[in-house]
């Protein structure tokens, strides 16, 4: 199936754009995206994206899927379905 | 007895009779209302009658800082500047930053009462405690800049600091600001309420220090805010940097930053051209606030023709949407002279801007076609149309006369359907947050004191995912009248009414603001304050503006959002299909009014609440 991966700022420029199209088996989770997104960065993934002891997602990223956080969802377990949409926004802040 | 922190004394001045003199601050005023925005909404409730002209001799002026600033609590140089608005008719509450707000407390002075209307343009001198009343006549027509200026250099003395009008404040836009330094005490029309009294400027220059009540326990609570903010994963390591512009990726992401007078939303999203990497490139330079060690002020510079070598203090992220998406301009130099020109003219950046994208539309529509806008194209893009239209706003010349009083009094003028394009809530221009993508957001839009303020109750859970006091689903309804009462009241309470810079909030001490508060001002004043009295303050603030309001005529029938967003989902982007249809605002409303224990028909305050606020006083004036 097909998920789009998006991010901003210094992460976009770690992905080398603001939006990527994923092929991920069906059952993949949101966590499933962030990995497949960790890849395609490279070693500055860690610590950018995702915990140096665990490669899990690091916890002050704001992680949404289809516009909602993942914290009303069930989190980085979530299932993704064929068309979803994840958006990974570092910390921010003003405005 | 105030130990610390205040100065304890408030400067009246009569314009009208050219005489000033002092008050004292009581404990119990310290208590009740902090300062501050506190300060300045009590003292407009308690003197300015129901039905005064916001133009007229009886509205007053006041300038507040909180009891934090001037000390060397980090952040906290802000002041509240009160006024009845000649935009929205309701209470007109900006908050400055800059070096003015400390100063007026080291000139001895917790607040500023401007009273009365001098008889021909002045401009009033506080050095310590010597006040004086001097001709303006010089200064009348100059833009801010050079009238700051040319008051520094008349003085002698490069060290005073200075709020003032430029020509929009002069003409009485209702879109005019005051100007200190750089920054703006925006919004509102408060510029125009000083031109109409004449007062061109306030100067002050002070030499006092604040003093500490405990200065072992101030210490301890000023190392534990400082401890907050240097453990933000935001504050020092990308705001400090990028500033408010990183927004723009953020709310572009999302789908929810407003585009082309709210057609576009989702669709014109130039985050290329004016997001965090094209702001750092026009970035030459910071310029804090005082006592401010995280400096997210930025300077930028222009360096393409025509407006090549023009510096502007910002444009800030709302002025990257009034002047920029809104009006479907996409030249980061374009609005980087906009920015420095509504700065000159003493304009404000953000109803300017979502005016001219207001008349951009109709214009497009053919509904401008019956008036005379000379030789100006005003469609969507035109960066040069927007400049000259700034420029005949302030002065009033040709369309800008139609337009210098925002989009409201624009539409009634226009008449037809116009008023469906006119992007407000009671009067005051929308924000940069389109807010069907967020609702409590948008509740607040329609229900904050001063109209569609995204200051005044701020939703960080929902524009930056913070899950503090509980996380939320930004497109839900459920919660979101008590939330945003939180927002509100937390905000007034931190922030408005310390005084404290209100990105702190959710960027350092989200999860404990008033508790943090609490202990700045105990330590600092030597007046107790428990984390939930300073959250009350805040809720006694709101209450006490809304029976302002409540006594101006306005209710729940105000408190709505403009007809696109109740009527048209967003098309596109991040935050696709959604909006909020009246149903939704009304449930919503409901579920706010009750939370804050108002009469659920009319959105007043019930006898029952005021009385828990100490405020029977109010539930008399109001009959309830």
């Amino acid at each position: 199936m097909r998920i789009t991966a998006r991010t901003v700022m210094h992460l976009a420029s770690l992905l080398g754009s603001r939006e990527v199209e994923l092929e991920l088996p069906a059952g993949s989770r949101v966590l499933d995206v962030l990995v497949r997104m960790a890849d395609l960065m490279g070693d500055q993934a860690v610590p950018a994206l995702l915990r140096p002891e665990d490669r899990r997602p690091q916890g002050h990223l704001r992680i949404m899927l289809n516009g909602r956080d993942i914290g009303v969802l069930e989190g980085v377990e979530t299932v993704v379905q064929d068309g979803d949409e994840v958006l990974v926004v570092p910390p921010a802040g003003g405005g | 007895m105030l130990q610390g922190g205040y100065t304890g004394k408030i400067l009246r001045v009569d314009l009208s009779r050219k005489e000033a003199h002092t008050e004292e601050l009581s404990p119990e005023f310290a208590k009740g209302y902090i300062g501050g925005a506190g300060f300045g909404i009590k003292t407009l409730y308690d003197e300015v009658p129901a039905g005064a002209d916001p133009l007229g001799p009886d509205n007053k002026l006041i300038f507040a800082s909180g009891p934090l600033s001037g000390s060397d609590t980090p952040c906290a140089s802000r002041m509240a500047v009160t006024s009845k608005s000649p935009l929205t008719g309701a209470v007109g509450m900006a908050t400055t930053g800059g070096f003015f707000p400390a100063e007026l407390k080291f000139a001895g002075y917790d607040a500023l009462i401007v009273e009365g209307t001098a008889a021909s343009p002045m401009y009033v001198t506080i050095n310590d405690g010597d006040v004086q009343f001097r001709d303006a006549a010089g200064l009348w027509g100059t833009h801010t800049s050079d009238c700051q200026q040319m008051i520094k250099d008349s003085l002698k003395d490069q060290g005073y600091r200075i709020a003032c009008i430029g020509p929009a404040g002069e003409n009485l836009s209702r879109l005019a600001c005051i100007i200190n330094e750089r920054r703006a005490a925006g919004r509102k029309g408060l510029g125009a309420v000083m031109g109409s009294k004449n007062l061109k400027a306030i100067a002050v220059r002070g030499h006092g220090e604040i003093a500490v009540a405990d200065p072992d326990a101030y210490k301890t609570a000023r190392s534990s805010f400082r401890e907050h903010m240097r453990e933000s994963p935001v504050l020092y390591s990308a705001f400090a940097k990028i500033g408010t512009p990183m927004v723009v990726d953020v709310l572009g992401a999302m789908g929810m930053l407003a585009a082309k007078n709210w057609q576009a939303t989702g669709e014109f999203v130039p985050v290329d051209e004016l997001g965090t990497e094209a702001g750092k490139a026009v970035t030459v330079g910071r310029n804090p606030c005082q006592g401010c060690p995280v400096a997210c002020s930025q300077l930028k510079l222009a360096r393409n023709a025509p407006y090549t070598g023009i510096m502007a203090e910002g444009p800030e992220f709302e002025s990257l949407y009034s002047l920029g998406t809104q009006c479907g301009v996409d030249n980061m130099d374009a609005i980087i002279a906009a920015d420095r020109l509504c700065d000159e003219l003493g304009l404000d950046t953000m109803s300017a801007g979502v005016t001219i994208g207001f008349a951009m539309e109709l214009s497009e529509r053919g509904a401008l076609s019956a008036i005379d806008s000379g030789d100006l194209d005003i469609s969507f893009g035109n960066d040069r149309a927007m400049m000259a239209l700034l420029e005949k706003m302030a002065y009033r010349d040709g369309i800008g006369d139609l337009l210098a009083d925002g989009v409201k009094e624009a539409a009634e003028r226009i008449g037809g359907d116009a008023a469906y394009y006119a992007m407000h809530v009671k009067g005051l221009e929308l924000p940069a947050y389109d807010v069907r993508g967020a609702k409590a957001h948008g509740l607040n839009y329609a229900t904050s004191y001063t109209g569609a303020d995204h200051n005044r109750g701020y939703a960080f859970q929902e524009i930056f995912g913070i899950p503090i006091p509980k996380e939320v689903d930004r497109f839900a309804l459920e919660g979101k009248g008590e939330l945003c009462k939180w927002n509100q009241d937390m905000r007034t309470a931190t922030c408005d009414c310390p005084t404290m810079c209100a990105f702190l909030l959710d960027m350092a001490v989200p999860a404990v603001a008033a508790e943090n508060a609490a202990a700045l001002l105990t330590s600092l004043t030597g007046v107790s304050f428990t984390a939930e009295e300073v959250f009350q303050v805040g809720e006694r603030v709101n209450n006490l503006a809304r029976a302002f309001n409540a006594r101006e005529g306005f209710s729940r029938k105000d408190d709505t959002l403009p007809d696109r967003l109740m009527n048209e989902p967003l098309l596109v982007g991040g935050s696709k299909g959604h909006h909020i249809p009246q149903e939704d605002l009304d449930l919503m409303l409901d579920d706010y009014y009750t939370a804050r224990g108002w009469d659920v028909a009319t959105g007043t305050p019930t006898r029952a609440k005021l009385e828990e606020l100490g405020l029977a006083s109010v539930a008399d004036d109001l009959g309830v």
